[in-house]
């Protein structure tokens, strides 16, 4: 506990002062302001790329949904050992650093990448195709990819953890198989839906490799104006008013889902 | 209840000072093996293959290098809280690094005073260099190592060399090339590089007004755009796998793609190119001041003023850099900028940086 | 009908082999371009050339770098999981402001990666701490894995009766007996889970790790200095290498955990 509260509660309570500073060419100086927070909410450029960024989030969060969710029910159709093989064929994947993960797509989507090279010798296209790197599509690509275990592995746990004999006794009462999907197994299997919507929701928002390595000028997302404010520009101030913002915004979110839901169930729910 | 709270507290002391302990080993293990390597902050492309043995060997050091982006970062990092002690050597261009580093006023500096006589190199340094020494009451601050200019660099198989349209900075910014260009996530260079071809003679003393609508210009070519690279080798790899085939550039970077075998070089714009000094300076609370010094000394020898156009493009200080050069070759090194050849524009710091920023942070977040 | 009945359709079957053609595709092309004869990352395949994975594996950086990132886990799971033991044992009594203490330890999950660079940036260097592996990242990464940690103990923890011990104590047995001989054999497979889990999670850690680093390589730093700060067209052959050591690494820990949770206890 005093860690946490060493390691995790006091570096709020820095960047807060950090933030209330002003950033000048000799460096940052402890005068009180609020003129970074003023930036963030005049400037409408901040508030959009936030938004941006919760919402390229939340698209990610779906489409990876959408993709899981599907795998998922093929896993759990598995038994004994071809199950265990399709798990850790899953698994295999994510063992390797995210940075791999992220910059593989380079030479897959790029100029001189793989699905170029399928579309020219099919002769679909005659010059490569520019817009599958380096835009917002890109980033999606990316995030659904690096972070798809975390979605899909809640998901088979509490399908899983659905009683057979439930989906045998709606059967019997003669339910068609959508209709059991609806009313039985979805909602049976939310806890996991919810836990891993969650998971890869927060790591989109605080991602900065993934937009860094395939996002070009249109796919940024706030992690990078962040990372800017520290790593090119200088203003360590504006970029810790910045970062406490997206933590407000996360901890809003958080609440209104924890509050409905119970935070235990969203992170034990499907783990124990 | 109580006695139970009490095995627990004292086992899990035990099994905590365990791991202490092996946190401790691994704390002692790792200075043992680095007992003379320098963490320094300076570009790559001046530390690296021949460069990097030359270096190590007439310093009898280690080097290892943190990555490099800008002299923003570098300078950032300096400036920021626990900076002046993080590495043992770091880098700027002069012009922008100058006032950061010297602070408001005497005694405000955030970088050792260097003790000239652990570095007689500094005797062999160029006139033209003596300006960019940074002093202050006699002592000196930092030094020049190097100068060299960012430009625009472009694929010449598929840009014409000979046209007038590529020799402009008009290249990287209007249609033309639209979605093949590539800019640098750099504030000061980039948006310096726009203000010069819209025609402000002086960039740097911008209004915040007049700052606001190179933006604007800025934000108006943002789609022609496909990457704003962060790092050199990320402009050189975009380069060799044709991401982008005109972009920003500095000399560095063409000069590892000639060596690839990549056709890329640099035109040379007519409204001029961005010159720039680079400066060594020790951050004040760096530990190992006499290596420092030995290393400062071998970056400025004969041997590593020889190697430098090779490795980075860069052109020494010392003033035996350009011996056995052909013409055209100093031309290209960037001699150019000093005998008067070359138009080409210095890049001070604003002193409305701050809006410069907010106003980068505009063009991307557009 | 058993429930597989309803779900196996072929459509799943094919949807299943296309979402691990999108899981693998790009492995394979990575591999495929580790062996190809060209300075640029990328297609037509020039030719067969083994000399990337030769510069990959010359000089001793990735040794440097693995060797980095090998200690950093061992030490950070080790003392996360310890504290983890002690959180999860101290939650089983009572005490005010109980009901703070899990929210508290997801602080480091719930907030965003970037963020959590900054944070500790910005602390340790306000906070005088040097930066550097053992003073700067250390800490980083125990804050880190310390919620994982929890979370996978806390579970098997909080299920175990406390009647044992107590019965242990009855029968007169010393404090610290009645962890080894009584509570340590059981929680022993979960605790090697979590150190497994807990080692994987700080092996792979890169951005708050990149914020407090000085010069100083871990595995997923080295690879991030060689994609943005090097010219390397040995990158995909790296990358190779290190998917490789880490599917090992993390394969080995999964083997070993399969192995101690089966074995009757």
């Amino acid at each position: 506990m005093l860690w946490l509260l060493v390691f995790a509660i006091l570096p709020v309570l820095f960047l807060v002062c950090l933030s209330l500073w002003t950033a000048t060419i000799f460096g940052i100086e402890q005068t009180w302001t609020l003129a970074n927070y003023q930036t963030i909410v005049s400037d409408a450029v901040y508030a959009s790329i936030l938004l941006k960024t919760l919402r390229i989030s939340a698209i990610a969060t779906l489409l990876s949904l959408a993709l899981s969710y599907p795998l998922a029910m093929f896993l759990v159709s598995l038994k004994g050992r071809t199950r265990s093989l399709f798990l850790l064929l899953i698994f295999l994947p994510f063992w390797s650093s995210y940075v791999v993960r992220s910059f593989m797509w380079l030479p897959v989507l790029g100029k001189t990448g793989l699905v170029n090279q399928i579309l020219l010798a099919l002769g679909i296209t005659n010059a490569p195709v520019e817009w599958l790197l380096f835009n917002e599509g890109a980033v999606y690509v990316g995030l659904v990819y690096v972070y798809t275990l975390f979605m899909v592995l809640p998901i088979f746990l509490s399908l899983d953890r659905i009683d057979p004999s439930v989906i045998e006794a709606a059967l019997d009462l003669g339910g068609k198989p959508y209709q059991i999907f609806a009313r039985v197994v979805w909602p049976l299997s939310l806890p996991g839906v919810w836990s891993g919507c969650v998971m890869v929701f927060l790591i989109s928002v605080g991602a900065y490799v993934t937009p860094q390595l395939l996002g070009g000028t249109s796919g940024t997302m706030i992690g990078n104006v962040i990372a800017g404010q520290f790593l090119n520009t200088n203003n360590w101030p504006l970029g810790a008013a910045l970062s406490i913002a997206l933590i407000v915004m996360v901890a809003v979110l958080f609440a209104i889902v924890g509050r409905r839901l119970g935070l235990k169930q969203l992170f034990l729910g499907a783990r124990a | 209840m109580t006695t139970h709270k009490g095995i627990h507290r004292r086992d899990m002391l035990r099994l905590t000072a365990g791991a202490a302990g092996v946190a401790a080993t691994g704390g002692l293990i790792c200075p043992a093996a680095a007992q003379t390597t320098l963490e320094v902050m300076l570009p790559n492309a001046i530390v690296s293959g021949k460069l990097r043995e030359i270096v190590e060997k007439e310093a009898g050091i280690k080097i290892s290098d943190a990555p490099f982006q800008s002299t923003p970062d570098s300078i950032s990092r300096l400036l920021g809280p626990g900076g002046t002690s993080r590495f043992n050597i770091s880098f700027g261009i002069i012009d922008f690094a100058r006032q950061p580093v010297l602070g408001p006023k005497a005694g405000a500096e955030k970088v050792a005073a260097l003790d000239m006589s652990k570095i007689p190199n500094a005797a062999k340094m160029g006139a033209p260099f003596k300006p960019d020494i940074i002093e202050r009451d006699g002592k000196i601050y930092g030094l020049p190592v190097l100068m060299g200019y960012n430009t625009v660099l472009f694929n010449y198989d598929q840009v014409p060399a000979k046209d007038e349209f590529t020799q402009s900075w008009g290249s990287i910014f209007e249609d033309k090339y639209a979605g093949k260009i590539g800019w640098f996530e750099s504030p000061h260079q980039m948006i310096f590089a726009a203000a010069i071809y819209l025609g402000k003679e002086k960039p740097a003393t911008m209004t915040d007004a007049e700052v606001r609508e190179v933006g604007d210009f800025m934000i108006s070519k943002k789609k022609n755009v496909r990457v704003i690279w962060t790092s050199f080798s990320q402009c050189a790899n975009l380069f060799a796998t044709g991401e982008m085939i005109i972009a920003f550039g500095p000399i560095p970077v063409r000069t590892q793609l000639e060596q690839q075998g990549i056709h890329v070089t640099n035109a040379w714009p007519k409204e001029g190119v961005e010159s720039l000094v680079g400066d060594v300076f020790i951050p004040k609370d760096s530990s190992n001041l006499d290596k420092s010094h030995a290393m400062i000394n071998a970056m400025l020898s004969d041997a590593f003023a020889k190697e430098l156009p090779n490795v980075s493009g860069y052109l020494s200080s010392n003033a035996s850099g350009g011996d056995g050069m052909t013409e055209e070759q100093k031309l290209q090194a960037g001699y150019g900028i000093h005998s008067g050849k070359t138009k080409h524009h210095s890049m001070p710091i604003p002193a409305n940086l701050n809006t410069w920023v907010e106003v980068w942070s505009r063009v991307k977040s557009a | 009908m058993r429930p597989e009945g309803a779900y196996s359709s072929l459509l799943l079957r094919v949807y299943a082999a296309l979402f691990y053609a999108f899981l693998y595709v790009p492995i394979l092309v990575l591999i495929i371009l580790s062996f190809n004869n060209s300075p640029a990352m990328g297609f037509p395949f020039l030719g067969f050339t083994t000399k990337w994975y030769g510069q990959a594996l010359a000089g001793g950086e990735l040794l440097t770098a693995l060797v980095n990132s090998i200690m950093l886990g061992v030490v950070s799971a080790s003392v996360a999981t310890v504290l983890a033991l002690l959180a999860s044992f101290g939650l089983r009594h009572r005490f005010p402001l109980k009901g703070l203490v899990f929210p508290v330890i997801l602080i480091p999950i719930v907030m965003p990666g970037i963020v959590s660079g900054v944070l500790l940036l910005v602390y340790i260097g306000l906070a005088g701490l040097p930066y550097g592996l053992w003073s700067a990242v250390l800490p980083a990464h125990i804050t880190w894995v310390l919620p994982f940690a929890f979370l996978t103990l806390h579970p098997q923890i909080s299920r175990f009766d406390t009647s044992l011990e107590e019965a242990a104590m009855d029968l007169g047995a010393r404090p610290a007996a009645v962890f080894w001989r009584v509570l340590f054999p059981i929680i022993r497979p979960a605790l090697i889970a979590t150190l497994l889990f807990s080692f994987t999670i700080s092996f792979d850690e890169f951005i708050r790790t990149l914020f407090v680093i000085s010069a100083e390589r871990t595995v997923p730093i080295y690879l991030w200095v060689l994609i943005i700060d090097r010219v390397a067209p040995f990158l995909p052959a790296m990358g190779v290498v290190l998917m490789a050591i880490s599917m090992a690494i993390a394969g080995a820990g999964f083997v070993l955990t399969q192995r101690t949770s089966t074995s009757p206890n």
